[in-house]
């Protein structure tokens, strides 16, 4: 049969089956929407920060960048230059600050670099004049930040905050969207060098120096940086520089941004799923159709082949269009709720909210479906396949108890292979899932026969014939019946634990926020994206507003230090209290050593607290030494191993003195102002607004800076919570609809009973209680299992990710999942069922 | 011509004596004639059928069309036999729910025409038939005579050799199931196809060039009925 009669043979069977495709289609469509979705986010994050970096590196494919935020000497630019080989070197100073403009305030990051920039043809610099502006202070904002903001070239000035200082600075223009592309999402400032390092206070500076070798001089041009970057001369602030390729940012934020993507590949994977399933039901509805289908055109003379072509056409067809409703969905999705920024990546990275599709995301998504889809039509594969033309009219074969043997066996060897997973290896969550999920659906026609055993040993007692009906119907359609629990019990299993670990995960982030802010009542310091970690510093004049605030009357100011520091492929972050400060580590965070014994050790000096994942990486222990990859690298040891407190590539806690021995700076990013009695807090801080007023600095009560913290966690982590709430309406939808579909094609049996005397109020009660005991029993199994998969995925966050986990039973999310997807689900299919029963008794003659 | 010579199928049933469903039949049809075959519940009619469809082995025998033997035809030239030589009248169930009568019928057009052609092939026929004015409508809203003869059409669309019904009036009036009835020899006769008809009902001997009966396997000549004579060549009846 040709192509041409395989489609016209789809559309002519379309008609009497559309309700059904109808909920496939739906079923396919909710996967592929999901999946589309979370890898559009995931590709959007390190898509857009890949086209970030290229827009500014251009052809430069090495760079020279300072390890630490005060950079290091323009002068270094003399000496790259004098490189053989290299074509091209462009100096950059980067630095976190924050525009406020008549309509609004954004934290930006600021870039100053000269003419050079431009001729690595980067496509961001490519249209800017970077020569020094007519007058100081201008920069270049793309034109939606600077539509945010309020400014126009004409307009007034805008100010500025940066490292510290207050400046009012002009917007000399704008990049449209039609010269950088998805680039003028970005929110950053782009100014003359010169300027910049007058605005910041640091004149002279520079973080980077982009290189451009000449062809055939990489690895030469490559060495000679190697030697700069490791022999400082003697005087140099600034000490080692880091030798990278210029595609680096792109690296660690792909390191940095692993733990959001992989979190949220899991739980639309898991959406997927639930989808997937639901299409599976929904066609399962139509299987004894096909088979009858199957039959003709056998006994009509077609062989196994050109029946597979037709079915094979039926999951084309199906795919097809779901696929098409899917993605159309999934942008929708990506645009309107999966676009929110972790804010942990934000505090590193100059994040571009710019939605990056490739080829990627569309097609894996579309394969998705298309499995779905076939999967779904070719369940009677067997009859298709069978060399018995009449194989599609036999009867299913009845369930051998060496088969349910077989499968209860399969089930818990999944379940055994879950829980090792958990003890043994947690990094392998998503199999632990996927493992917990195949013992869920192997136990499931175990677990309902033995509810429909106790049932019917219970149903005797009972006066009502409802339940006897109901017993009867289920043990029928056996089929149906499981593929309806294990929806059920699949979503409910991935809904709660993905929700439980979920809450865990906050309560951990909240307790590291806490912990963190606990050392002091207000913080000071520079305002902008830097604030949430406090990894800007500032120095004179800034710190002159320092002094003004010790000398209020109840009031001690210790200085805060912070930084980010590139170890490896990890952008950790680094947390320098002064040795006297109180908790000096955060106590709920550590995982490994004594609070008390290692709080002791580095507030002596020459110990630190490190994150498991780094401690792992390099294979160190408590006691053991290290060496600190800072500005002068730093001899340390192991004092505690903890979470990464928040941050996903990791952290380092030392005292504010080590920090100034590897960074070579004693400049705070953060001021800790500790308020005694009878100084009140908010009196003090409005003293302290006032002191302020002039600089670049802002006062924050650490309650403020936690709360912004925990808002800024929950705003990351939003997505997940998003897809687990969609899994639940999807699983509770997809339930209905197929209960409320099967309960429709069964008229003519209902329309039997009824000719047998039952009445409609009867066959109604007998609905309900059918789906009361499908739905339930697969919810409360899977509601079981989510103990495990929360168990599971809070594990995976701990040990791999090494977030602040706090472990919990989630028994509240679970029966909050549990009672939604059942009540969703019952009170839908009350409503069809209705209508369902009113079916008159002379339907069951006509059949 | 088709032939049956010493036909059996025996199913195996565990723990008991097997089921002689068809117990070493032997008869002989010719091109163009139409022999009616009764029987009461489970004597063996359908799985008869089904053996001379090629849809089951035989136990033991041989089924033959034209000198071919049909069962031990490969699956592949089993389905090429079907498709192309055997029309099968079944009850009108088999129709596609929800498509239209045309559609229906020209399923088995649609191996070796494209759709459009398949339908301007199969119109005359079902004009014929009487379904002029029901092409378009869909299978539901077919009565069962009209539903009968979508079937009828589908299975001459291909212009067999050899044509089975089972049970071609079951669902019938009697006015409709004479109209079919009628039809069948007159194509038969027309087109010199041999039918093999299978029913319950009495109207069906008075069509037949013969008229055969089957009790517990075996096949016994139906004497006081038009037409119940031997085929006048190859392997007779054998009466037991």
């Amino acid at each position: 049969m040709g192509p041409a009669n395989l489609l016209h043979l789809y559309i002519v069977r379309l008609r009497a089956r559309a309700p059904q495709e109808l909920l496939a289609l739906v079923g396919i469509a909710a996967g592929v929407a999901l999946l589309f979705a979370s890898l559009v986010a995931s590709n959007s994050l390190t898509g857009s920060i890949a086209d970030l970096n290229a827009g500014i590196v251009g052809r430069a494919t090495l760079q020279l960048s300072a390890r630490g935020p005060q950079g290091f000497p323009a002068a270094v630019l003399a000496r790259v230059h004098a490189i053989p080989g290299v074509r091209a070197a462009a100096p950059l100073l980067e630095l976190d600050g924050q525009l406020r403009g008549p309509r609004g305030t954004a934290a930006v990051q600021v870039i100053g670099a000269d003419q050079t920039l431009g001729s690595l043809d980067g496509r961001l610099v490519r249209r800017v004049a970077l020569t020094p502006f007519p007058g100081l202070g201008a920069l270049v904002l793309p034109a939606p930040l600077a539509h945010t903001l309020g400014a126009s070239t004409e307009g007034p000035e805008m100010t500025l905050d940066l490292a510290g200082r207050r400046n009012t600075v002009a917007l000399f223009s704008t990049l449209t969207t039609s010269e950088i592309g998805g680039l003028a999402q970005t929110p950053l400032a782009v100014g003359p060098l010169e300027c910049v390092q007058q605005l910041s206070g640091l004149a002279g500076r520079l973080t980077r120096i982009l290189v451009e070798p000449a062809p055939g001089a990489q690895r030469a041009v490559r060495a000679a940086l190697q030697r700069i970057a490791s022999s400082p001369r003697p005087g140099q602030a600034g000490g080692v520089l880091n030798v990278q390729r210029s595609d680096w940012e792109v690296r660690l934020f792909a390191k940095a941004a692993a733990a959001t993507n992989q979190s949220t590949d899991l739980f639309a994977l898991l959406s997927a799923l639930v989808g997937f399933l639901f299409a599976f039901n929904a066609v399962l509805l139509t299987a004894p159709a096909r088979r009858r289908l199957i039959a003709d055109l056998r006994r009509e003379g077609y062989g196994p082949r050109a029946v597979l072509a037709v079915l094979l056409g039926d999951a084309v067809g199906l795919a097809i269009a779901a696929c098409a409703v899917g993605l159309l969905l999934g942008d929708q999705l990506s645009i309107h709720l999966f676009s929110a920024t972790p804010g942990y990546l934000s505090s590193a990275f100059a994040l571009p909210t710019e939605r990056v599709i490739g080829w990627k995301p569309p097609v894996l998504a579309g394969l998705g479906g298309l499995v779905a889809a076939l999967v779904a039509v070719l369940i009677p594969l067997r009859e298709i396949l069978s060399r018995d033309p009449l194989a599609a009219t036999a009867p299913p074969p009845a369930t051998s108890r060496a088969s349910t043997s077989a499968t209860a066996a399969l089930g818990l060897a999944a379940l055994g292979a879950s829980l090792a997973i958990l003890l043994a290896a947690p990094a392998q969550a998503v199999w632990g899932i996927l493992a917990l999920i195949l013992a869920l659906v192997a136990l499931l026609p175990l677990v309902l026969a033995a509810t429909l055993s106790l049932l019917r040993a219970v149903a005797p007692l009972l006066l009502a014939v409802a339940p006897h009906v109901a017993i009867m119907e289920l043990r029928s359609g056996r089929a149906r019946a499981i593929a309806i629990t294990a929806t059920c019990g699949i979503a409910v299993l991935g809904a709660s634990s993905l929700r439980a670990a979920r809450g865990d995960l906050l309560a951990g982030l909240d307790n590291a926020a806490r912990d963190v802010n606990a050392i002091t009542q207000v913080w000071v310091s520079p305002p902008g994206s830097s604030s949430l970690l406090l990894t800007q510093p500032f120095g004179e004049p800034a710190g002159r507003p320092a002094r003004a605030i010790a000398s209020l009357p109840g009031v001690r100011v210790t200085p805060y230090i912070g930084a980010l520091l590139d170890v490896g492929e990890r952008r950790v972050w680094v947390l320098a209290p002064a040795p006297t400060e109180r908790p000096l580590l955060p106590p709920s965070q550590l995982m490994e050593g004594n609070v008390t014994g290692a709080s002791g050790h580095v507030s002596e000096g020459g110990w630190a607290m490190i994150s498991l994942a780094l401690a792992e990486e390099h294979h160190l222990s408590i006691g053991q030494r290290f060496t600190l990859p800072s500005p002068y690298p730093i001899a340390l040891r192991v004092a505690a191993i903890g979470t990464n407190i928040g941050r996903a590539p990791g952290a380092i806690v030392m005292n504010a003195n080590d920090f100034v021995r590897g960074w070579g700076s004693p400049d705070p990013a953060a001021l800790a102002v500790h308020i005694a009695p009878p100084a009140a807090e908010p009196s003090v801080v409005s003293q302290i607004d006032r002191i302020l007023s002039a600089t670049g600095l802002e006062a924050v009560s650490a309650r403020s800076r936690e709360e912004h913290q925990r808002t800024l966690t929950r705003q990351g982590l939003s997505r997940l919570s998003q897809i687990a709430t969609l899994m639940l309406i999807a699983a509770a939808l997809a339930v209905a609809a197929v209960i409320g579909a099967m309960i429709w094609q069964r008229r003519p049996r209902l329309a039997k009973l009824k000719l047998e005397g039952f009445s409609p109020a009867l066959l109604w009660r007998t609905i309900v209680l059918e789906s009361i005991l499908l739905v339930g029993v697969g919810s409360l199994a899977g509601g079981v299992l989510a103990l495990l998969g929360q168990r599971l995925l809070d594990q995976a966050l701990r040990h791999v990710v090494n977030y602040p986990v706090e472990i919990s039973l989630g028994f509240a999310p679970i029966l909050e999942s549990l009672a939604l997807v059942t009540a969703a689900a019952v009170a839908i299919v009350a409503v069809p069922g209705v209508f369902a029963v009113r079916v008159p008794a002379s339907a069951a003659m006509e059949e | 011509m088709l032939e049956l010579v010493d036909l059996v199928k025996h199913y195996e049933t565990p723990g008991a004596q097997p089921v002689r469903a068809v117990d070493g039949v032997s008869l002989g049809v010719n091109e163009g004639e139409m022999i009616a075959l009764y029987g009461p519940s489970g004597s063996g009619k359908t799985t008869l059928l089904l053996m001379v469809a090629a849809l089951l082995a035989p136990t033991n025998g041989r089924v033959l069309l034209d000198g071919r033997e049909i069962s031990s035809l490969s699956e592949r030239e089993a389905s090429h036999f079907r498709l192309t030589q055997l029309g099968f009248i079944r009850q009108s169930f088999d129709l596609m729910p929800g498509v239209s009568a045309i559609d229906n019928a020209v399923l088995k057009l649609l191996a070796t025409y494209r759709w459009r052609e398949a339908h301007r092939r199969i119109e005359p026929l079902m004009e014929r038939l009487g379904l002029a004015g029901r092409l378009r409508h869909s299978s539901e809203t077919l009565s069962m005579g009209e539903r009968q003869r979508v079937m009828i059409a589908r299975a001459l669309s291909t212009e067999p050799s050899l044509l089975l019904a089972d049970e071609p009036t079951g669902s019938l009036d009697s006015a409709r199931s004479e109209e079919v009835l009628a039809l069948l020899r007159e194509v038969a006769r027309e087109r010199a196809v041999t039918v093999v008809l299978v029913s319950h009902d009495p109207l069906a001997a008075s069509y037949a060039d013969r008229v055969l009966t089957l009790r517990d396997g075996r096949l016994h000549l139906q004497a006081g009925f038009p037409g119940g004579v031997p085929a006048p060549a190859g392997p007779s009846t054998r009466p037991t």
